[in-house]
């Protein structure tokens, strides 16, 4: 948010950083640093490994080798925290179902501490187009609709990281722009990982995923 | 405790709307029980035989659906949306409450059933609630475990059960002997022990299943 301090951000510090699956190599020997408040594109063909970066950047998934620091207020937070800090838009990720899109974020926000209340769900809710919807459970949702409702999912714990994985997959013209528009009203460390070269041109900073798997350049 | 209750709340209210859990935990308790009550008919079934064909239900009955809290969270995507919300404490007492929850209820439905269905009778109820108490405790506490650690696993059931069966068989075996003594058989003189047992099973198994959960959930 842009009344977001600067304190509130986090910065990376990934240092040879290596991951395989078997022989297939994701990436090797990475090393990388994000600052405060900056962004950073993710690219590379499909199967480059650009999910399994991220996923690790989320803690989700363990390097092989190497370190991954993020801080907070300058402090590094210890890996079993790091779900505090880090929100994520990801096929990987969806939200439950059976409940309503207002359950669903009733629920993170009661079991993660965020102390938010309905006013700010419906302000998330019609910032992605999805007034008046709140109500219906996720199910009933078409693929356009979760995806909005992940980024509302997302944005509501104010995270001090932000990770996209092919955030406008399934969104129409509309969605991609909504998308845009509030990435563009908040300030937060920023990492998106894309095969659309238009949405990685939107980000100065890129690193780039190899087609044999390994980590091409940071640039 | 907030949060354990919003994770036990959403499990159930999920639940209610799903039966994803319930139904496979209550039909394979009550199909087992009526083939039982068929096999047996006309033939008298002893204490310590109503004890094991009782224990026998539940274990397996346990073990066909109370991994499912977790299984299901990794089949629907969920489990990144919960690890990015919660912490691990809450995310494993409230799976472990949900748990517990269900295996009571199921002994509430189950108790009467089998009473009637194999024409027996119990001598001492009040040892036999705490029989049940206590051995749910212990199946609930490891099974909650285990089905964190199979979730993620291409062959869950077969598993989950071989890993299940070794770790439970002191419980099965001391509550099959004290609830032989609660229908009216074997030597009263052992449920002090069994007691003793059962208890310190309950605890041993609630408190290592809670300090390795960390281990399980976020690695």
């Amino acid at each position: 948010m842009t009344d977001q301090a600067q304190h509130q951000l986090a910065t990376l510090e990934i240092s040879s950083l290596s991951k395989a699956f078997g022989r297939r190599v994701i990436c090797r020997d990475a090393t990388l640093i994000l600052a405060a408040g900056e962004s950073l594109a993710v690219v590379g063909p499909n199967g480059s490994g650009k999910s399994t970066f991220i996923k690790m950047l989320a803690g989700l998934l363990r390097p092989d080798a190497g370190t991954i620091h993020q801080r907070v207020s300058g402090a590094v937070v210890k890996p079993e925290e790091w779900y505090r800090h880090v929100g994520l838009v990801s096929p990987e990720l969806a939200l439950y179902e059976e409940l309503t899109a207002i359950e669903n974020l009733r629920f993170a926000s009661t079991v993660g501490g965020w102390g938010k209340g309905s006013a700010d769900f419906e302000a998330l809710l019609d910032e992605f187009g999805l007034s008046g919807r709140g109500d219906d459970r996720v199910g009933a949702y078409s693929s356009g609709m979760k995806q909005r409702l992940k980024f509302v999912a997302a944005l509501l714990k104010d995270p001090s990281l932000l990770l996209l994985d092919e955030p406008t997959s399934n969104l129409d013209e509309e969605g991609c722009e909504r998308v845009w528009r509030a990435l563009a009203r908040r300030t937060t460390t920023l990492v998106l990982a894309t095969n659309v070269p238009a949405e990685a041109d939107r980000i100065a900073r890129k690193f780039l995923m190899g087609p044999g798997g390994g980590m091409v350049a940071d640039g | 405790m907030a949060k354990l209750w919003a994770i036990l709340h959403k499990d159930m209210r999920s639940e209610y709307r799903t039966r994803y859990a319930v139904n496979s935990l209550l039909l394979f308790a009550l199909v087992t029980l009526t083939a039982l009550s068929f096999a047996t008919a006309g033939a008298g079934v002893t204490p310590l035989l109503a004890g094991v064909f009782y224990w026998v239900i539940l274990f397996f009955s346990a073990l066909s659906s109370l991994a499912q809290t977790f299984i299901k969270e990794t089949e629907t995507k969920t489990e990144a949306f919960l690890k990015l919300t919660a912490p691990t404490d809450a995310v494993f007492f409230g799976k472990w409450a949900f748990n517990l929850l269900l295996i009571l209820l199921l002994e509430i439905v189950l108790t009467p059933l089998f009473i009637v269905m194999l024409n027996m009778t119990v001598s001492h109820w009040g040892i036999w609630v705490g029989v049940l108490v206590l051995g749910a405790v212990g199946l609930v506490s490891t099974t909650t475990l285990l089905g964190a650690l199979i979730a993620s696993a291409n062959v869950r059931g077969a598993l989950f059960s071989v890993l299940a069966f070794p770790v439970l068989l002191p419980l099965l075996v001391t509550a099959i002997r004290a609830s032989e003594v609660c229908f009216g058989g074997g030597t009263p003189a052992v449920i002090g022990d069994a007691f003793l047992v059962l208890g310190a099973y309950a605890v041993v198994a609630t408190t290592a299943a809670w300090l390795l959960f960390p281990f399980v959930w976020r690695d």
